[in-house]
């Protein structure tokens, strides 16, 4: 009975706090519909670009990218760029939560640290989560697959979001105590983000490159998005690509990272306060 | 009345610095808070206040020594759980969520600590306090009195035993600080209350400590302070004759009673540490082309250079 009743507040800490950050990102609910289109936007030169460069050959790049499948990876790694925006969110909340020293109050109320980290974890992964899912619609009406693969892609894009929403909060728990190291975190994570083929097939990049690229954890990632949804469409062509290597770096950094954020935000706390400092 | 709910043992604390030195932010506090008590923390920026209440509210450890709330050792894991159902802490008018609307604060905070009945209290709270009219308005649009009210409200919702309000009187106009000290001493609650405004400590607390540099200065009753204040004298006047200011400033220096000078264009103000010597400084000050001569109300600085 005891169980129950704690399971029945830890359950409704983590709501409130959800509710609570949804509240904050929703304040200036233009701004919220400007982040929900805004990469939609930014697929408009890449669009030009590669229609332009496919139109002069079919196959210009070798590899599986073709004028029959390129919108379907722009739109793709434009659901993954939503999730990038993780970066920045906890960095922002957290910056405000200190200087508001509403941190200070959630930290002072008896709730345990690891309700407090999944109310966070959860509410950044939803409020980004609402506009990827546009985006997914709108590559399942234009390049339609069976259930399984869309709930593959889905899953994929959920271990995505949890790694984005992991970094984000290391940054973000930076912030509370230490600025200078989020900022450089922010800025170094953004770059690998994007070094990473993230819209572009790798067989862009001179064929010497190719090992740093796939040093690069977040190469996998998003690679394997792709290869699951064109294994929807073209199945052996997929599975031609697909190496172990993939699933490994996916498992490994999901169960890592969010971990890493959990020991992270407890020291950090533990050891400074909420003020920081 | 007399039971010490709150006890300091030796308590201090050093932060880090980022340049690389450290900072004794508590030096060996000891000092204890009895039930329904309203103490006071009184000192100038940097002095140790919101560190102290910081320790005490479970936000941040002590770096050595101790303290006890309610009978438990605040750096007890275990302890820290029973400890934070007890208290209820207010940084001014921060710890709530600016864009949101003062009904969403204060739903939150009674969801994160499962308060029954949260409507009506929230009504009953927020009436009282004078804001519940505002609270479906965004907070970043309330005024400073208002947020204030506010963040007194959030911590009076979760009904703690013991409040930590740490400048809770800040920046008001004197109708809004008169209302408030009315209803901080209606609360009939044990009270931890840091500020650097006398006269604010002087009509709410009961005992006041003088904190300065993370040291404890001196802790007595309210009274006491007073009487203490009483002593000290600090006179003004204007001197008119400019060439005469050298002069005048040599001689006051040399009387050894005379604490401290200061003078601003041909306006002088001197301290001098007893009545005894009134009739003597104005007999000097008889010498000089003055005008204007009048006693000053001892300032927080006047305490601070008495104790110290």
């Amino acid at each position: 009975m005891l169980r129950l009743k704690n399971l029945k507040t830890n359950l409704i800490q983590i709501y409130s706090l959800m509710v609570k950050d949804f509240k904050l990102s929703t304040r200036h609910k233009l701004e919220f519909f400007v982040e929900c289109i805004a990469p939609l936007l930014s697929l408009f030169f890449p669009y030009i670009i590669f229609n332009t460069l496919f139109n002069i050959k079919n196959n210009i790049f070798g590899g599986y990218y073709s004028k029959d499948n390129f919108i379907l990876f722009l739109l793709l790694g434009n659901c993954v760029t939503v999730l990038i925006f993780l970066l920045w969110y906890y960095q922002d909340l957290f910056y405000d939560e200190k200087t508001w020293k509403t941190l200070n109050a959630v930290m002072i109320a008896p709730i345990k640290k690891i309700n407090i980290l999944l109310g966070y974890l959860i509410s950044g992964m939803i409020s980004k989560g609402i506009p990827m899912i546009f985006i997914i619609i709108l590559c399942y009406i234009l390049y339609p697959i069976s259930l399984t693969f869309l709930l593959l892609s889905l899953i994929i894009l959920f271990c995505i979001s949890i790694t984005f929403a992991s970094m984000g909060f290391i940054i973000g728990v930076f912030e509370i105590v230490n600025e200078d190291i989020s900022a450089s975190l922010s800025v170094g994570i953004s770059f690998i983000s994007l070094v990473s083929c993230l819209y572009y097939p790798i067989e862009i990049f001179p064929k010497e490159i190719h090992f740093i690229i796939k040093l690069n954890p977040l190469y996998y990632y998003f690679h394997l998005l792709r290869l699951i949804w064109w294994a929807g469409i073209n199945f052996e062509d997929a599975l031609s690509y697909l190496t172990i290597y993939h699933f490994l770096v996916l498992a490994a950094f999901t169960v890592a990272l969010p971990l890493f954020a959990s020991y992270l935000f407890m020291k950090v706390l533990d050891k400074y306060g909420a003020s920081g400092y | 009345m007399n039971e010490k709910i709150i006890e300091t043992f030796n308590l201090s604390k050093e932060y880090k610095l980022k340049t690389g030195g450290k900072i004794l932010a508590l030096n060996n506090i000891n000092l204890s808070i009895n039930e329904g008590e309203i103490f006071g923390l009184l000192g100038p920026n940097g002095a140790g206040k919101t560190t102290l209440v910081s320790i005490l509210s479970t936000l941040i450890q002590p770096t050595s020594g101790y303290a006890n709330v309610y009978g438990l050792d605040i750096r007890k894991k275990s302890n820290v759980k029973k400890i934070k159902r007890r208290i209820g802490l207010m940084l001014g008018d921060e710890m709530v969520y600016f864009r949101m609307t003062g009904i969403d604060n204060l739903k939150f905070f009674t969801r994160i600590y499962r308060i029954k009945n949260s409507k009506e209290k929230i009504k009953e709270i927020t009436s009282n306090l004078g804001i519940y009219d505002k609270l479906g308005e965004y907070v970043s649009n309330y005024s400073r009195g208002q947020k204030l009210r506010l963040a007194l409200s959030r911590v009076l919702i979760i009904e703690p035993d013991i409040l930590f309000l740490d400048e809770p009187l800040l920046g008001l106009d004197p109708k809004t600080t008169r209302d408030l000290i009315k209803i901080l001493l209606g609360l009939k609650k044990t009270i931890l209350l840091t500020s650097h405004q006398m006269h604010i400590v002087q009509q709410l607390c009961d005992r006041i400590a003088f904190l300065n540099k993370g040291n404890v200065i001196k802790i007595d009753t309210h009274e006491n302070y007073i009487k203490l204040l009483s002593e000290f004298i600090r006179i003004s006047f204007d001197l008119y004759d400019k060439t005469k200011r050298f002069e005048i400033e040599k001689e006051l220096g040399s009387l050894n009673y005379v604490n401290d000078i200061t003078n601003k264009k041909n306006n002088f103000i001197i301290s001098i540490s007893d009545y005894k010597f009134y009739s003597d400084l104005l007999t000097c000050l008889g010498k000089y082309p003055v005008q204007k001569v009048k006693e000053l109300e001892p300032t927080l600085d006047d305490v601070f250079i008495k104790l110290s």
